[in-house]
Order: structure tokens, then sequence, then C-alpha cells
């Protein structure tokens, strides 16, 4: 159960800030979240089912993409904080 | 009569009294450094030894002091990249009074970047984004002394560039490159002000020798495959808030965002602080 806080704009979309999903891996976590929010929270994970590389998410403050992407583990009480990449300037 | 008993005399004539502070107005620098025979800067910098503060910077030294306003002067600070947030960040460290300010963009304005780019009016289409911004500094401030490339940085050339620098200003459009030269500054020991922003959204943060809070958060593998837009409103709060961190750090006054990231959407009002510093505080501020 990773506990997951939505950076705005993404809190608008779920609805909350905080929540609790369960997963053992971060990309179980992401299928779980866009199971719970539907299509609108789909660009978490690309065409292929692998993490987004256009999205932040960080597992206990570490991006995801910098540890083991889609299979990182996820543990009881494990932050997830989800927030946009932005990349211009 | 000699030089010293000249110009002493005067600056005792010239200089007049505003809200119990010394000024002296910028006619006056101007010809007191013909009489000197040295640079604005010098000059500037000579006067506020002498607790004269040149009248231009009245509004920023009530804020930050003599001695603020002495440290940004002697301050040297690289622009890397003069688009959009990088042109206001030019802009904001003329008027501040920023010592040495070097730019490296090796892109030409067009049409697309009226929208934000403060130096891209249409006479200035096609032409290069940092010798038009070394220009408008150049017109704003002619106590900065302002050097630039009209290339992009890049990699073999980082120590050779930023070496001397106080701090480096990111306003990159890739991660990639945001990478590259946050590890740079991190050999060199210079503090890397980052930032970037995409609709209504800005992040800010600062990456000091001691965290790796860049390096924490971002691979290689990010893209900016998603379009996002840039309205000059986000452009500018994120260049405002990347100098603000600016002169927290040069001055060193307030609290600096070192190993930090501030997420700021101006639409929701949302500000966030998250700590990169210590990867297991989960308390608090997240």
């Amino acid at each position: 159960m990773a506990k997951v806080r939505y950076v705005s704009p993404y809190d608008k979309i779920t609805g909350t800030t905080w929540d609790d999903i369960e997963g053992n891996t971060i990309g179980e976590v992401c299928q779980n979240i866009i199971l719970k929010y539907g299509d609108e929270v789909a660009f978490l994970l690309d065409d292929k089912g692998d993490l987004s590389k256009d999205v932040v998410i960080l597992v206990d403050r570490r991006g995801a993409l910098t540890l083991d992407g889609f299979h990182t583990a996820v543990k009881n009480d494990t932050e997830v904080i989800i927030m946009e990449y932005l990349g211009w300037a | 009569m000699g030089i010293e008993r000249e110009v002493f005399d005067y600056v005792n004539k010239s200089k007049t009294n505003v809200d119990g502070m010394n000024v002296l107005k910028m006619e006056s620098v101007h010809e007191l450094a013909k009489k000197l025979n040295k640079s604005i800067k010098q000059t500037e910098l000579y006067l506020l030894e002498q607790n004269i503060l040149p009248y231009r910077y009245i509004g920023t030294a009530k804020f930050t002091g003599l001695q603020g306003m002495i440290r940004l002067l002697k301050s040297r600070v690289a622009i890397i990249g003069c688009g959009g947030v990088g042109g206001f960040i030019c802009e904001l460290c003329a008027r501040l009074g920023v010592g040495e300010i070097i730019l490296f963009d090796g892109d030409v304005y067009e049409e697309s970047n009226i929208n934000r780019q403060i130096g891209c009016i249409e006479k200035n289409i096609g032409k290069y984004k940092a010798e038009v911004m070394a220009d408008r500094i150049k017109d704003i401030n002619s106590g900065v002394e302002v050097f630039y490339k009209n290339t992009y940085l890049q990699k073999p050339h980082f120590t050779t560039e930023l070496s001397g620098c106080d701090v480096i200003i990111d306003s990159v459009d890739n991660i990639q490159d945001r990478l590259n030269i946050s590890n740079a500054c991190k050999e060199l020991m210079i503090p890397f002000i980052h930032g970037s922003i995409g609709n209504s959204s800005i992040h800010v943060g600062v990456s000091m020798p001691d965290n790796n809070f860049l390096e924490n958060i971002y691979s290689y593998n990010n893209t900016n495959n998603k379009l996002m837009g840039s309205p000059v409103t986000t452009v500018m709060i994120c260049a405002a808030l990347q100098v603000a961190e600016l002169v927290k750090i040069i001055c060193e006054i307030g609290e600096s965002l070192s190993g930090y990231l501030l997420h700021y959407n101006w639409l929701s009002n949302d500000l966030i602080k998250i700590d990169f510093s210590n990867n297991n505080d989960k308390g608090g501020q997240i």
C-alpha cells in the first residue's frame, strides 16, 4: 500500500491530494490508479505499458526512472509523488 | 590639485541625500568614471565602498543594504539559454546590478517567441537571442559587464566557460542539458538554480555541490514529448523565482531552495515545496 500524493493539477483530476493505493511495484501502483480514476490518468503509462517519460513519479523522493522504472519496489508506507514533468523554459 | 582631491570634491559636491542615504545620480557616476579612468562598474563599487549609493540601485539597496549591493555588483553569473525564462532572467539581473553576466544561446528569434520572450520584437526576428539580450542588458545598466556567445554551451566546454562564476542559472529547454550542466556545477562547486515551466506550472530549485536533487528527480530518459503551453505569465514568474534565489545566494539572506523543489501553479494557486535534502523525511511540507 503506497501513500500517493497528487501534485497540482493532477489533484484536480483525482479529486484528492492524498490516496492509498495497492501495489508491489510503482508500475502496479500506476495501473491501480488508472483502474480507480480511468482514462484521465492513463498518461501515467506509455503505449507499451511502461512508466511514462512525460510525468515525474517519485518513490520516496527519487524519480522512478532513476531507479528500476516500472519495477521499482513499493512497500507499505512508501511515499509516491506524482507531478508534471516540466521541460520548457 | 591631485586627482584624489578632485574626486573627493566632485563626489561631495555632486552627492545628494535621499531618505538618509548618500546617493550619486547616473550622470555624475559617468562623469566620475571619466575622472577616475575606471569602468562604470568599478566606479559604482568605489562609491559603494565609501557608503555612497549609485541612485539607480536605491530600490534594491533599501532591501539588500549596501553590502548586499556590493556583493551583487561583484558577482559573476552565467545564464544558459536566453529565450523565454532566460530573457527575463537577463532583464532582472541587469536591473539588480549583477556585475558580470555571461550569456549562452545558439538560437535565433522566431515569430512564435513573441508571446513570451522579452527580446523578441518584430524587428528582432532572425537575430541571435544572446546577442539581443546582451545589448538590452547594456542599455538597461551600463554598470553591468556582459559577455555572450551565440552558441549552445556544449559538454566539453563547461569547465572552461563556467569556472569562476558565482552562480549558474538554468534556462535550457531539455533535461539532458540540465543534468549535464548540473553535474558540471557540482564539479566546479557552483550553485545551480534550476527552473522549468509548462502551462501554468513552474518548478524552481537550487542544486548545491552537496545535494543531488535534480539527479534524484530526473532521468536522462525524461522527454519533452508532451507539448505544453508557455504563456508569458508562467515564464515571468519562473524567472522572478529563480532570480530571487540568486539574490538570496549572493547576498546571503533568507532561506535558499537548496535541495528543495518549489512547485507553483498560478491557475490553482497551489504552492508546494518538496524536500529532497533528506530522502527519508516525509513530515511537514512534502
